[in-house]
């Protein structure tokens, strides 16, 4: 079949144009595979994609770009003016314009393709709008319900029955979207994010190293780690701490560490190209976040034989790691029951053992063959006779 | 795919050991290609078929790529093993040498190895800048134990001839040294570099073998007030741009940011 995905922004760096590469790339071994891009901003993608998935995009912002004629004034007229499409509670808002309204609605009106999965609120909502019966639409949701606005959310109740299935990340997610749909509404299938086919590095287990990866951003809970990492190091004064990643937490975070005495055993890293290859000379991963929408730092560190520690806090980490086997989980937003965690790891080196063991195990669950597999699935089941009455045209 | 060796590493000794955790192929051959030369060297896979292993301490320095080679055919060597431990690269600098080799592992799990000149340096593992003293310890490194030789802990101002210069221990290759903020805040303003000197050995401090290069953007160490000749002085240790260790001495409220 063929199955087009819609991105807002292939051409840059983001959770969502990652796992949507993957998941494209692992589809394109068995079917024709298309990603379009709302946006481009330069001539090729910052993240690596198979030639076997063709990639074109909507609305080129390239500084030398071309619109052919008649466009060309059309574009220029319309570019600045706010989206009319777009419910303006969209968290990507200000990225879409009148010119975008256009160009999307005039794809959705006529996408070639079997399936069209769109990755994004607003690209959900015009999918369920504007899209033809005859392609199978799902509706992708990496974020909460929760955090989104009471407007978007009604958006949501509107509109989404009209999608042939939407998919969330973790299981409480989509009892979250089933709840908020009114009743005859789309199927909520709940498909986690893969893991890519590569030769994942292995932790030996040999390195007194703590390592934490993302962007350095108040939900992701550096702030308790340090504070944990404090009562760690009082314990065990040999191990260390790596945080990794940009953001603008980053120099409040090494003043914290500094403050507390901690320059010894905590390094702010600069983000890698290869955090799997760091992850390998670690021993155990510290997953801090206050809310975490699913957790693919926490599989790509199993796939590194790594077990983790982590918050048990909304909504992927509790749904991935199985604690005692493949990690601990402590109460959120507790920094001496996340030192107490790392303690226990730390100081039984035979646990730390078990569970890496486990952890590479664990990876296995989200290799993305796995998580294709169950894509395929669910395409199959929608496109078999008979089709639900969408309510699209 | 491709057999993946599950160890990877050069020893404190220089040895290469390959290790595969299922008997490769008869005829296979394990191929060290010097990139700036084209110079090759071939071992063949023993033990069982299991591993090889080979001297590499008189390798040219550069980078030599690894392959594997049966049958006219390279294909490069895989393996998921990092390359080193910290410990590993610790008890490397530990033994006298003039040249390092060690393995990269690239993100395509290909093996590098890396030769290079090295000269003595003062590693620093802790810094310890509190109770009016920065305690600095760590170990020699590239030039093995010294003893009976006198160590001494030598703090040049970079725009003067000042100097500082304390006793140190040494205990094998480790080090401990201190130095008081009171005797900085006494001089005049100043960026202090810091060295080791064993006998002839004249050693920088510097932090390498941590495997985290890039330090000053990593971790910031506090500072300490101390009067002396009625102005009062901050001292704060930090790490300069090619991760050596020194210290800087500012009038309070006239320190860099």
């Amino acid at each position: 079949m063929k199955i087009t995905f819609l991105l807002l922004e292939a051409f840059s760096i983001d959770g969502t144009v990652r796992c949507t590469f993957t998941l494209a790339e692992e589809l394109s071994r068995r079917h024709d595979v298309e990603i379009v891009s709302v946006l481009r901003d330069r001539d090729r993608p910052l993240l690596p994609l198979s030639d076997r998935v063709r990639l074109r995009s909507l609305v080129d912002l390239r500084p030398e770009a071309k619109i052919a004629w008649p466009n060309a004034g059309r574009a220029e007229r319309l570019m600045p003016e706010p989206s009319a499409l777009i419910p303006p509670q969209e968290r990507s808002y200000n990225k879409f314009s009148a010119w975008t309204d256009d160009r999307i609605g005039r794809f959705l009106r006529r996408p070639r393709t079997d399936v069209l999965v769109t990755t994004r609120a607003g690209l959900n909502l015009l999918a369920a709008r504007f899209a033809p019966r005859r392609v199978v639409v799902i509706g992708q949701e990496h974020l909460q319900l929760g955090i989104n606005e009471p407007e978007i959310i009604d958006e949501f109740k509107e509109w989404y029955p009209r999608l042939d299935a939407l998919t969330t990340l973790t299981a409480a997610d989509g009892a979250d979207y089933e709840a908020a749909l009114p009743a005859g509404s789309c199927p909520v299938h709940t498909i986690g994010n893969g893991l890519p086919h590569r030769l994942y590095p292995r932790s030996r287990q040999e390195n007194r190293v703590v390592v934490a990866a993302g962007r350095i951003v108040w939900i992701k809970g550096y702030d308790l780690l340090i504070s944990a990492f404090a009562k760690v190091v009082e314990k065990y004064p040999e191990w260390k701490l790596r945080i990794y990643g940009d953001g603008p937490r980053r120099e409040e975070l090494r003043r914290k560490a500094t403050r507390l005495g901690l320059y010894n055993n905590v390094l702010m890293m600069e983000p890698t190209d290869d955090m799997e290859g760091e992850f390998a000379k670690a021993s155990v991963l510290a997953m801090s976040s206050r809310a975490e929408p699913f957790g693919m730092t926490i599989i790509e560190a199993f796939a590194c034989g790594l077990p983790v520690v982590g918050f048990d806090c909304p909504r992927g980490p509790r749904e991935i790691i199985t604690a005692g086997h493949d990690g601990l989980l402590v109460p959120p937003e507790d920094p001496d029951a996340f030192a107490e965690a790392l303690i226990r790891l730390i100081g039984d080196e035979e646990l730390r053992l078990r569970m890496a063991g486990h952890a590479l195990a664990s990876a296995e669950r989200f290799d993305i063959s796995v998580v294709a597999e169950r894509w395929e699935k669910m395409l199959t089941e929608l496109r078999a006779a008979p089709r639900r009455a969408s309510g699209r045209r | 795919m491709d057999a993946v060796a599950n160890h990877c590493r050069v020893g404190a000794d220089d040895r290469l050991l390959v290790r595969w955790p299922a008997p490769v192929p008869d005829g296979h051959r394990l191929v060290l290609r010097h990139r700036a030369s084209g110079e090759t060297r071939t071992e063949p896979i023993t033990g069982g078929r299991h591993s090889v292993e080979l001297d590499v301490g008189d390798l040219a320095s550069g980078t030599w790529t690894l392959v594997i080679e049966a049958g006219g055919l390279d294909r490069p060597l895989l393996t998921d093993d990092p390359g080193f431990s910290l410990d590993g690269l610790r008890a490397y600098a530990d033994r006298p040498r003039e040249r390092a080799v060690g393995v990269v592992r690239t993100p395509e799990g290909r093996v590098k190895l890396r030769v290079r000149k090295v000269t003595p340096h003062a590693e620093v593992e802790a810094v310890h800048p509190r109770d009016g003293e920065i305690r600095i310890i760590g170990r020699l490194a590239y030039t093995g134990p010294r003893p009976g030789e006198s160590a001494r802990l030598v703090a040049a101002a970079r725009e003067s001839e000042a100097r500082l210069v304390r006793d140190v221990r040494l205990g094998g290759t480790a080090f401990q040294a201190s130095l008081a903020v009171r005797d900085l805040a006494a001089a005049e303003p100043a960026l202090w570099d810091l060295w080791l000197d064993v006998g002839d050995v004249h050693a920088r401090l510097v932090t390498r073998l941590d495997d985290a290069p890039g330090k000053r953007g990593m971790l910031s160490y506090p500072r300490q007030v101390a009067e002396s000749g009625g102005r009062e002085m901050a001292v704060r240790p930090y790490y300069t741009d090619r991760d050596q260790l020194a210290i800087s001495c500012r009038l309070v409220g006239a320190e860099a940011p």
